[in-house]
């Protein structure tokens, strides 16, 4: 069980025509800002939203019913589950580098080591919006993908520029061309 | 806002009635089954250019649906989130409770959240919905 979020750009095929052909460092260099671009995503939620605590609403001892000393031995077993599970949901989320998938450049963003019964707890968190998280939140991939995306197209222009793929006698505006309103 | 308003849609849909099987914003623990929408944001509103940029024209909203069954019933609603995933992704450029809906994409399949504190099985849908603001 995992969950899929996927960002489509459009307008890759009008570049490689305003480009005359698809040239090999033209799609690596698009490739090498996306892959470039999903890790500023990756630090970006470690460091703003994954959830490092989660309360959940229930499942709560009574702690009326323990004696101190019990109470104490809890706090500090449940302080370390949390803090494990945090570190380790926050350890485990990560960028790819790109990928060509048909005609499409992908970069995947995952949290949760697979096989290991993590990931099913990572998209768990990820998904049930009743969970407290005292530091992170739901949808800790989803949210900042989205706000994200807004910025993609100007990042991989300017990154494209940068590394003088694209020469500027072309005068191709790609922040017009790469438009990346088409996500879910 | 968007909760009552969505809530309000799948009640005339017939998938129960507000405040008794479904709710928004706030899930109680009982009844089962039941419905809650609830909202988590989204992307930046788009300004109304026409009225000097001072307005919204539309904001882009997410929400999710989660649908709750009785005791070891999880086919149940899992097969209400298929059916008001339709509905739902039905919805073009209508208005709802008083508030023009351009349209609402679904965002993935049915996910299994597991079960809540009374072992009642829970999935759940996200949305996004691109609406004009809402006034109330």
């Amino acid at each position: 069980m995992s969950v899929e979020i996927s960002v489509e750009i459009n307008g890759f095929d009008e570049l490689y025509k305003a480009v005359d052909q698809l040239e090999s460092d033209t799609k690596e260099g698009l490739g090498m800002a996306l892959t470039a671009f999903g890790q500023k995503i990756k630090q970006t939620i470690r460091e703003n939203y994954v959830p490092v605590r989660t309360d959940a609403i229930h499942g709560r001892a009574p702690v009326g019913y323990y004696q101190p000393h019990h109470v104490r031995t809890l706090r500090l077993l449940r302080a370390s589950v949390r803090r494990a599970q945090g570190g380790t949901l926050r350890a485990s989320v990560q960028s790819s580098r790109y990928r060509e998938r048909g005609q499409y450049l992908e970069v995947v963003i995952s949290a949760g080591m697979p096989g290991t019964g993590a990931e099913q707890y990572a998209a768990v968190v990820h998904e049930k919006l009743s969970l407290r998280h005292v530091i992170g939140q739901a949808k800790y991939i989803e949210i900042p993908v989205a706000l994200a995306a807004s910025e993609m197209a100007d990042y991989l222009a300017s990154s494209i520029r940068w590394h003088g793929k694209l020469g500027g006698e072309r005068n191709v505006d790609i922040v017009t061309l790469l438009n990346p309103t088409d996500y879910d | 806002m968007l909760g009552p308003e969505i809530a309000a849609y799948l009640a005339s849909h017939g998938y129960g009635t507000v405040n008794t099987n479904i709710f928004y914003d706030m899930f109680p623990a009982d009844p089962s089954p039941a419905l809650c929408v609830l909202g988590y944001g989204g992307e930046a509103d788009e300004p109304d250019l026409g009225a000097g940029g001072t307005t919204t024209r539309l904001e882009f909203a997410r929400f999710q649906v989660v649908h709750r069954g009785i005791r070891g019933d999880s086919d149940g609603p899992q097969l209400q989130a298929i059916q008001a995933r339709a509905t739902l992704v039905a919805v073009l450029n209508v208005t709802l409770s008083g508030v023009r809906y351009v349209g609402i994409d679904c965002l993935g399949p049915p996910f299994n959240q597991g079960e809540n504190e009374n072992q009642c099985p829970e999935w759940s849908v996200s949305y996004r919905a691109m609406k004009a603001p809402s006034t109330s």
